[in-house]
């Protein structure tokens, strides 16, 4: 057997706190052969991203402490080498694409530049003339359209998918020997994935590289990776090539990752649903400055209708910037918009903050970051609590009471209420989260991608927690989200948006076995293999299509919809 | 979760880590406590040092002459002017009639002017008075505690005052932004661009100021220190999704500023108050060099300082003043780094 190109043995690392030290990767060993991908798949916090990042020892050193181990890289160890060699080998030898193209980009200067930059260290390029050339033809080859002119641009005229390959391009500009991507397709959208992850492999081949390829989702590491370690609270739990993983997975937690797809249908709906929602010609229009005097007027959301029945679940599905958000926060009336908004056959549009303060307490929302959705300065009681003190006289006994029985509801220890938000995981806050909204017994939800920046068994949790809840009070959803396979699950009526357009809207199974609309299309062509399989297999089998039970009205509500 | 065992019992709140991360922060705390037992001190000083004593006992009576003033008839004196006690003849008339006198430590105020010198002023540190006298023939050490005083009062009846109004403003130029924000920095960015000195220079040659006009006019001039601290931890909060959830809920505008947004602005505002005391300590002293500052009865450390400048074959003068606002600047900075490292969330301790 070769000499591995990179081959880490028994790696340990702790992070140095005020209190002692903290393990965050425990005795790990594996190695990776020329022109071979690694992969590295856990949940949040398994220690993979610290794995990838002491390999190039981008840790400041201060912070943690390498207990034990090697890293073996062209026979020299990684972890005790000087300062002079590590920068030799950065970006020459290894490079490594980030998570979030947004900020992974120096916004002040321009493409050229920091391409430039890299060629002028690693290369000794420096003639300009030689190295746009050169430059060019990278950016070319990781898919930029009209690459000349896009030199001069800056990172943020260009749009998430093309940072990423200019990220891409920066990276093998060097040729390196090993190129290590820390989820580089977490950040995008699901049909940008798919072009990535096609780039990377090609690439690859083509520039005899070999990848350590990190990410938490099973199904794109798939698509990529020959080896796959899977990690759990810093150690290695199973390392195997990628058939076996898939097809024998011998590891408890491997098993349970890869089960970890959303199961099971939506809550079945009740007997004769009333109308909880209906919304009409909702606009959303947003003014940029041309000039001086000069405006221009934006649509971003642009003639949305939608009906939310009760206990009903609506998903509202599309890539970012499709205007699912906006379409949620103009609902809420927590931004300007036109148009008609009925609520319980109540006309809210037009009534002012005041007169609406006794239906904030009916519709109720859960936003995206769990991070940034609670006051890190309130605790937990505080929190939950808020909305009972704004709407309800309560005695402070009783006020406890609720919070205690809201937070068993949405399963967290009540014991527990007298912490402070930065104490809990992201999952749990998200239960925070909704408790809050909870507590004021809403009889609509508005959830804006409330599981996106969690884990998928985290995910899937506050999934069936989400319906539990649904049967147990008859609670209308507005989910909005960009996976398609939790909507599948989890909502009955499905709303496809792209900017700013209902381009296709109809029930779930309809949407998902027939799409009629070419985006629909194209998203559902980005799902995973076996996800496709399980609706064919259910739509051929639950419902058999009977050409003579054609729902009219629904199909004539594409035609209108679909322009 | 790490700490499972201590369920029950309530964990820290966020103030009581932030105590926690201040004490170990060493030299903050011990700073904190220099600073408070100076301060303490100062506040103290009618009774450390004073020409008055603290109790008389006459005739069976009790007299407190720091608080009253009592004229010298009522000690078997001969005038109906306020009494004199270091006067011999009091001290004998009130002793001969079996009653007793407290005094304070050192029996000089800052305006007691010292009679009874071999050398002419001012006279060097004696075992009399610890710190020699000034030129003027008052003891050093009584007007740098009572000097201390004045100043500390002054920096933080400023800082109290203008924070509320910079944070007030600052508040709400973050909070509802667009026209608010604009027109309020325009109006600020005018306002820094007046000459505050000169202004001084001016308004004390049409009258003479005393301890609250400075104040007033310090104020008037002060209180943007703030505003752009608070204005951007307001802009910045305001976007975060528990705003936009409180609003969801149906909160006012008030109570989101205040339960929300504040609180968090506060570790921002907080980090600047010991920098902003320091300033206000530094402008009040340096008007008193100048000459523009508290009247010429009162006790000054800035006044001190010319003193020490224009006497300099009188070297005790111009370095026990230095040290003393050396010392206290250097406090107050220390105790402000302390502040801003237990605020700062990165430093984590349990």
């Amino acid at each position: 057997m070769n000499q591995p190109l990179l081959h880490i043995n028994n790696l340990s690392i702790a992070f140095k706190q005020s209190h002692g030290l903290l393990p965050v990767v425990k005795n790990i060993s594996f190695s990776i052969q020329e022109q071979e991908t690694v992969a590295l798949v856990g949940e949040s916090g398994s220690g993979k991203s610290i794995t990838a990042l002491s390999i190039l020892q981008l840790i400041p050193p201060e912070k943690v402490i390498y207990n034990s181990g090697e890293i073996w890289f062209a026979n020299q160890n990684l972890l005790s080498v000087s300062n002079k060699v590590m920068r030799k080998i950065r970006g020459n030898h290894i490079s490594m694409i980030f998570q979030d193209p947004m900020v992974s980009l120096n916004p002040l200067h321009t493409i050229e530049k920091q391409l430039f930059e890299v060629l002028s260290i690693h290369m000794g390029i420096h003639s300009h003339n030689l190295a746009r050339s050169e430059m060019i033809s990278y950016l070319e080859r990781v898919g930029i359209k009209n690459a000349k002119s896009r030199l001069n641009h800056y990172p943020h005229q260009l749009s998430g998918g093309e940072r990423q390959r200019v990220m891409i391009a920066m990276a093998i500009l060097t040729k390196p020997q090993l190129l290590i991507a820390d989820e580089p397709t977490t950040s995008l959208d699901i049909s940008v994935q798919a072009q990535i992850i096609q780039l990377l492999k090609e690439l690859k081949s083509e520039l005899n590289m070999s990848m350590l390829f990190i990410s938490h989702n099973l199904s794109v590491v798939r698509k990529i990776a020959d080896n796959i370690a899977v990690m759990k609270y810093g150690e290695i739990v199973e390392f195997n090539n990628r058939h076996r993983i898939f097809l024998r997975p011998e590891h408890q937690y491997t098993k349970l990752l890869i089960n970890s797809e959303p199961e099971g249908n939506p809550i079945p709906l009740p007997k004769m649903p009333g109308i909880l929602l209906n919304v009409n010609y909702l606009n959303v229009e947003v003014k940029t400055k041309l000039g001086w005097f000069k405006r221009q007027k934006r649509k971003i959301v642009d003639d949305v209708a939608l009906v939310v029945h009760e206990g009903e679940t609506i998903g509202l599905v599309g890539e970012s910037g499709s205007g699912k958000t906006t379409t949620a926060l103009a609902i809420l009336r927590l931004i300007k918009s036109q148009g008609d908004i009925w609520f319980d056959s109540h006309y809210l549009s037009k009534l002012s903050q005041k007169k609406l303060l006794p239906f904030r307490s009916r519709i109720q929302a859960v936003f995206q970051d769990p991070f940034s959705s609670l006051d890190p300065r309130l605790n937990v009681e505080q929190i939950i609590n808020e909305g009972l003190r704004a709407h309800k006289k309560l005695s402070h006994s009783e006020c406890e009471q609720k919070v205690i029985h809201i937070m068993q509801e949405v399963g967290l220890d009540p014991n527990w209420r007298y912490r402070y938000p930065s104490e809990f995981s992201g999952g749990q806050r998200q239960r925070i989260a909704l408790a809050r909204a909870l507590i004021l017994q809403p009889q609509l939800l508005v959830l804006d991608e409330p599981t996106s920046s969690l884990d998928r068994t985290v995910q899937l949790q506050i999934i069936n927690l989400l319906k539990l809840l649904q049967q147990r009070y008859q609670l209308s959803y507005l989910f909005i989200s960009h996976d398609l396979s939790l909507v599948y699950s989890f909502c009955h009526q499905i709303i496809v948006m792209k900017n700013g357009h209902i381009v296709e809207q109809g029930k779930r199974d309809h949407i998902f076995s027939d799409p009629q609309h070419d985006y629909t299309k194209l998203l559902l062509s980005c799902l995973d293999k076996p996800f496709k399989q399980k609706i064919q297999n259910m739509s051929g089998g639950g419902n058999k299509k009977d050409p003579s039970q054609i729902n009219w009205s629904e199909a004539l509500l594409f035609r209108s919809s679909d322009h | 979760m790490t700490n499972k065992t201590n369920q029950s019992s309530a964990p820290l709140t966020i103030n009581q880590r932030r105590w926690q991360r201040f004490k170990n922060n060493r030299r903050g705390y011990l700073s904190l406590w220099l600073f408070a037992i100076f301060f303490l001190l100062s506040l103290l000083s009618n009774v450390l040092m004073n020409d008055k004593p603290i109790l008389i006992k006459y005739q069976d009576h009790f007299y407190f002459p720091i608080i009253e003033t009592y004229s010298e008839s009522s000690f078997g004196g001969d005038f109906a002017t306020p009494a004199n006690y270091l006067e011999p003849i009091i001290i004998e008339n009130i002793e001969q009639s079996g009653g007793y006198i407290i005094w304070p430590p050192f029996r000089y105020s800052y305006k007691t002017l010292v009679y009874n010198t071999e050398t002419t002023f001012p006279t060097p540190p004696s075992a009399e008075h610890w710190l020699g006298t000034t030129d003027a023939g008052f003891d050093v050490m009584a007007n740098l505690l009572y000097g201390f005083r004045v100043s500390m009062l002054f920096a933080l009846l400023l800082c109290f005052v203008t924070s509320l109004i910079g944070i007030f403003f600052g508040a709400l130029q973050g909070y509802y932004g667009g026209w608010v924000d604009l027109f309020g920095q325009r109006i600020i960015e005018i306002w820094n661009g007046l000459p505050v000195l000169f202004m001084i220079i001016l308004l004390s040659s049409i009258m003479t100021l005393n301890f609250w006009w400075l104040l007033a006019i310090t104020i008037l001039f002060g209180w943007t220190a703030l505003v752009g601290v608070v204005r951007a931890e307001f802009l910045r909060t305001r976007n975060f999704e528990y705003i936009l959830a409180a609003k969801a809920l149906g909160l006012s505008h008030h109570k989101i500023m205040f339960r929300h947004i504040l609180p968090n602005a506060m570790v921002a505002i907080l980090t600047f108050l010991p920098f902003i005391l320091c300033g206000s300590i530094t402008t009040l002293t340096s008007l008193d060099f100048l000459g523009f500052g508290l009247p010429i009865d009162s006790p000054s450390l800035g006044r001190l300082l010319l003193q020490g400048k224009n006497n300099l074959q009188a070297p005790w003068l111009g370095i026990s003043s230095f040290l003393i606002i050396a010392v206290l600047l250097s406090l107050l900075i220390f105790i402000g780094e302390a502040v801003r490292d237990a605020f700062d969330p990165n430093k984590g301790v349990n």
